[in-house]
């Protein structure tokens, strides 16, 4: 699996004053890679997840799937290629957990959205690999918003796509869940062989626990590297803004003053 | 668990069959069981008043409730909002501004019950249209209700204003019809009521799949391979023949589109519109006969406008509901 941005631009405001947040943009990703997008709030993390999700138009460029322009790859088909959480998911309390599972198995479905018995024991599985077994029948209102993600990420297993997109899923976790949270996807890239690409804002955790980083700058500037290369990319330093965060053999150190 | 739900069943069934009995025999002049299908001379007043008054008022407050409940329904997912209805967003008003100008309009001509339709149809749609790509842009809730609301506004102004042209007879025929009731179809026209109303119905059930995914958001439905846009016009084009088609028969009936899905969602606890849809269908159904009969007043000889009892039974209904909801979070 593959999953490839040629010289993309995406711009917002069709008609007057058209803002390009990401011009010439390029990555590739095989099986088994993380990417993990860090930038500053409005550098364009959730439309370049957007884009690369397929949720989001882009103006220029080819984005391909396993070698396959987008554009030619039917709507129905996409759910079953790439999965995505994203930031602005509304929470639907009149489910119970392993209902909202189960829309993660609808792409696989008939017209009704009929779920046969090989369906349910995926969308089981899915909530035991993310160790929420327990919660089956709670209803969505009464989970955290940690475990309310944890559910949303079971509903991405059960979909079982190769490829996963997060949009800054730790936001609003406390620091345990944030890591916990980031060490199933890395579970899940390594082990099940996945690609994911998530975004967060989270650095001290991420780059702990992720080798690849993606760093958007303003006006569509970007770097992509280990995260000791671009440790210290100019880049790098107009990013963090201040004297009281640096860089130091992969890790970030604070020392405020 | 199972056993509840069985009972849940047990007492649907039981009252529609009471109210199906009650809407069927009881009304200013009650009938007899007995009189309409066993004894008494084939013309006799019962079966006559059967035959020609009581079945079509039962089918067209059954069909009624139900086409207004479906109605909400896909309105508060379309939207996400848990206050829209028909009648809330300016779609019924919408109906009776185009009813208006086909009723009061100077055209020479008289449209007959098709053209009225169709006007109602058009009017309803328009209005969801333009609600539509309004709330593109406020994206919140309470600015829609307030389009709605100032929508609702205009086509009160542009009907009185072609009230102050129109003849005594047409503004009277207005004002009862605005009034509400499902007692005025004939035979011949329930036809023309029924058949939009069950074609819907059957085709409603086929956006069940992207009704649920679109109830975490449109970027949700988008990456589990639905065409918004075209979900979109689906839903639109089918609450506009829904609201249209019952607004053009049986007036601009409120509140039973709004409460009827919430009621709906209470009683089966679910917000899966595999199972809301049925129970929409049901609950609206069961509620459309039981505002007719009280609209009735059986046993006496007044009887009161459908809109009365609708606004009695549904506005308290609905606070409850939202006062209940919030803390059960069921709305939803």
């Amino acid at each position: 699996m593959t999953i490839e941005a040629k010289n993309i631009d995406v711009s917002y405001g069709a008609k007057r004053g058209k803002r390009k947040v990401i011009k010439n943009f390029s990555t590739k990703l095989n099986t088994g890679e993380t990417l993990v997008v860090i930038g500053s709030n409005g550098a364009g993390k959730s439309t370049l997840l957007r884009t690369l999700a397929g949720v989001q138009d882009f103006q220029s460029g080819e984005l391909l799937w396993n070698d396959t322009p987008i554009g030619d790859i039917k709507k129905d088909q996409r759910p079953h290629i790439v999965s995505a959480m994203f930031s602005n998911y509304l929470r639907v309390d009149g489910f119970t957990v392993l209902d909202l599972v189960a829309l993660g198995r609808q792409p696989y479905t008939g017209v009704f959205g009929k779920l046969k018995p090989a369906d349910w024991d995926i969308c089981k599985k899915a909530l035991v690999d993310v160790g929420m077994e327990n919660f089956e029948n709670r209803q969505i209102f009464s989970l955290s918003d940690g475990e309310y993600k944890k559910v949303l990420l079971a509903k991405m297993l059960a979909q079982d796509t190769p490829v996963l997109i997060f949009d800054e899923p730790t936001t609003h976790l406390d620091l345990p869940s944030s890591i916990e949270f980031m060490k199933l996807i890395k579970k899940l890239a390594s082990q099940a062989g996945k690609i994911a690409v998530f975004s967060t804002h989270n650095l001290h955790v991420a780059f702990q626990l992720f080798n690849t980083v993606l760093l958007l700058g303003e006006d569509g500037q970007y770097v992509q590297g280990a995260v000791d290369e671009i440790a210290n990319h100019e880049l790098t330093c107009s990013f963090l803004r201040t004297t009281d965060v640096k860089f130091e053999k992969g890790k970030l150190i604070y020392n405020i003053q | 668990m199972e056993n509840r739900r069985n009972f849940r069943w047990l007492w649907i069934g039981l009252s529609a069959g009471v109210l199906i009995y009650v809407s069927l025999f009881s009304g200013s002049v009650p009938i007899a069981f007995s009189e309409v299908f066993f004894t008494g001379h084939p013309d006799n007043i019962s079966r006559v008043i059967f035959l020609e008054s009581r079945i079509q008022r039962t089918v067209a407050s059954v069909l009624g409730g139900t086409a207004l409940s479906v109605a909400g329904l896909l309105m508060q997912s379309l939207f996400r909002n848990p206050l829209a209805g028909p009648s809330v967003l300016g779609l019924s008003s919408g109906a009776s501004l185009a009813v208006a100008i086909v009723m009061m309009g100077s055209f020479g001509f008289t449209l007959g019950g098709f053209g009225l339709v169709v006007a109602a149809i058009i009017g309803s749609s328009a209005v969801l249209v333009l609600i539509t790509i309004l709330s593109a842009r406020f994206r919140d809730i309470t600015s829609v209700l307030i389009v709605g609301l100032m929508l609702a506004f205009f086509s009160s102004a542009m009907i009185s204003l072609l009230q102050s042209f129109a003849s005594e007879t047409a503004i009277k025929a207005f004002v009862f019809w605005g009034f509400g009731s499902f007692a005025d179809l004939s035979l011949s026209r329930l036809g023309i009521f029924a058949i939009p109303l069950l074609i819907c119905f059957i085709l409603v059930p086929f956006l069940s799949k992207p009704l649920n995914a679109v109830l975490l958001g449109e970027t949700h439905a988008r990456s589990m391979g639905v065409s918004i846009e075209k979900f979109r016009w689906s839903v639109i084009v089918l609450t506009g023949v829904l609201t249209g088609v019952v607004t053009a028969f049986c007036g601009p009936v409120a509140f039973i589109g709004l409460a009827s899905p919430h009621i709906a969602r209470f009683i089966f606890k679910t917000v899966d519109h595999r199972k809301l849809i049925p129970a929409a269908l049901l609950i609206g159904g069961l509620i459309g006969l039981v505002c007719d009969i009280i609209a009735r007043l059986p046993g006496s000889h007044h009887a009161l406008p459908l809109n009365t009892v609708c606004a009695f039974m549904g506005a308290p209904v609905v606070l409850y509901l939202i006062v209940q909801g919030r803390k059960r979070s069921i709305l939803l």
